[in-house]
């Protein structure tokens, strides 16, 4: 987990808050490499409630034109 | 110049999604049911749900080597992944990579467990199925560690609450704010001596409970798939789709839907980048058996081909615009790699019940869900977040009476094959890491794989924080046991 975290600042982080890369906005990473930290839980349930928000989002923005 | 354009036009998709896995599966279902075309890469072979399960009902005498490993497949093909012991099996190899056929560099020891075949490790995963709650998700600020979560529980609760629901898991609503409650099937029950267990440590603390696992095993039909028949044989594929995987849940949804294009055999070598319209346009794979070069594009891509697998694509994603990796002007990308820490904890005989028994094999455990740093009451001194205890009771069974049988004759021996031994307990503690700049991986450009990619090194270990919560993973796991006389 982490090697491309989630974060406000795309100064320190990779992704921003709805998975896109701050950088290239067409670019979503919903798998493990988002987690900004640990937790102790196991992840995978959070892996696939961050999918299918950021797919919800993403198709949303492409309706709106914005991707 | 026409042929060309028609080439670029075939290849051509609303979306591409790398990976098929937990991830994957789910990306390719959302997008796919919302009308997207949508092309979906595996880098490995074509696993179809029920007719790819070789072994799914193979009885324990048709299995080799007592399904174990031998010592030239572990020393061969396997050294790194076998030292999970529990995972890779002659009944669950073929869901695993051979660690010769991808190689890694370990600049520090990690075990990095992967299976490179649609469905990935999805079909192969423990099915605990945990919410975070906003204690995980402020404690970077709160604490200074890393970076900020840019979200809060209430942002996800919503889609936690949908994918529970869709793909069905079981478990009991406790009501403890360091791990929300969800929209649960009925629970697995506890068997006897877990009962006693959990009666016992509600009498001794008042800081934390056990409980019943939270598992992605249905015990309720879901969706047209059966309930789990508690085979407990779930990494082998299950013949029921009782338990999550993409096979069984995602991909056929986003097949059904007639927008997937699933293409096995698609190594993603990078995301090729526009930079005057400062966008993705596309991918850029190898084909794992041609060797061939292709090009797919599409107007959004979703990464989902693993932590270290996403990684590796966007550090070979290099351009003018981006020398370091797509979207890696923070420096971050490949930093901070976080893994679990377990394997401690404590192991207890108790001696009683012997007229208890129970039925079938329960494809899940019980849980001293986390108790250390929740509130004021709990802060440790010593180290930050904390852990949770991972149980099960079970009655030792013939292999003990096996080894007994070895000193054993007549009466005593026959005695002892049919009568079960005596309740055990063991408890494994799992705690959280914390994000550490110098735990990294980055690209080895001079030691390539057998398709000419670059392979990754890995540097990472367990630092202050973690190993400062380790001994109280043990002492805690062996006083619980203790207060209720194993």
């Amino acid at each position: 987990m982490g090697t491309a975290r989630m974060g406000k600042d795309p100064k320190s982080s990779v992704l921003n808050r709805w998975n896109q890369l701050h950088e290239v906005p067409n670019v979503f990473v919903t798998d493990g490499s988002c987690m900004a930290s640990s937790s102790w839980q196991n992840p995978s349930l959070t892996y696939m409630a961050l999918t299918a928000r950021a797919c919800n989002y993403a198709v949303d923005q492409m309706k709106k034109q914005n991707l | 110049m026409n042929l060309n354009l028609k080439a670029a036009d075939q290849n051509t998709y609303d979306a591409i999604v790398i990976g098929t896995g937990i991830s994957g599966g789910w990306a390719a279902k959302e997008l796919c049911e919302k009308g997207l075309k949508t092309l979906v890469l595996e880098r490995g072979r074509m696993v179809k749900h029920l007719e790819d399960y070789p072994t799914m009902n193979l009885k324990p005498w048709e299995i080799k080597y007592g399904d174990r490993l031998t010592p030239r497949e572990i020393k061969e093909d396997y050294p790194v992944q076998s030292q999970t012991e529990y995972a890779v099996l002659q009944s669950t190899k073929h869901f695993f990579v051979k660690d010769s056929e991808h190689p890694y560099n370990q600049v520090k020891p990690f075990t990095w467990t992967r299976g490179y075949h649609v469905g990935g490790r999805s079909l192969t995963w423990a099915r605990w199925s945990f919410r975070l709650s906003d204690i995980d998700l402020e404690a970077n600020a709160r604490e200074g560690i890393g970076v900020d979560w840019p979200l809060r529980y209430h942002d996800l609760e919503p889609w936690y609450d949908y994918v529970e629901s869709y793909i069905g898991v079981s478990g009991r609503k406790d009501g403890l704010k360091q791990l929300p409650d969800g929209k649960f099937l009925p629970p697995w029950e506890m068997n006897c001596i877990e009962q006693h267990l959990e009666q016992k440590i509600a009498e001794n603390y008042s800081d934390r409970i056990l409980t019943l696992g939270r598992t992605s095993n249905i015990t309720q039909s879901v969706g047209g798939r059966s309930k789990c028949m508690a085979r407990n044989l779930c990494r082998r594929g299950c013949p029921y789709g009782a338990y999550f995987s993409s096979n069984a849940v995602t991909l056929p949804v986003a097949e059904a839907t007639g927008n997937m294009t699933l293409r096995p055999h698609s190594i993603v070598h990078s995301i090729i980048y526009d930079k005057d319209k400062k966008k993705a346009t596309g991918v850029r794979i190898v084909d794992a058996e041609s060797n061939e070069t292709i090009e797919y594009y599409a107007k959004i891509i979703f990464c989902c081909a693993s932590t270290l697998g996403t990684t590796s694509i966007l550090m070979n994603s290099v351009s003018d615009a981006f020398p370091n990796g797509l979207g890696n002007s923070s420096g971050e990308l490949g930093h901070n790699l976080m893994d679990h820490h377990f394997r401690i904890g404590a192991n207890g005989i108790y001696d009683g019940f012997a007229d208890q028994y129970y039925k079938g094999r329960r494809p899940t455990g019980v849980i001293v869900p986390r108790f250390q740093n929740i509130d004021k009451k709990t802060t440790r001194k010593d180290y930050l977040r904390g852990f949770s205890n991972y149980g099960g009771g079970s009655r030792e069974g013939f292999w003990r009476s096996g080894e007994e049988a070895a000193f054993a004759f007549g009466e005593d021996f026959k005695q002892s094959l049919v009568t079960p031994g005596p309740w055990n307990f063991n408890f494994n503690a799992f705690g959280e890491c914390l994000p550490n700049h110098d735990n990294k991986v980055y690209l080895d450009h001079e030691n390539t794989d057998k398709w000419g990619q670059p392979i990754l090194s890995i540097d990472m270990k367990f630092r202050e924080n973690e190993l400062a919560m380790r001994p109280e993973m043990m002492s805690s796991s062996a006083e619980m046991l203790e207060g209720c006389r194993f």
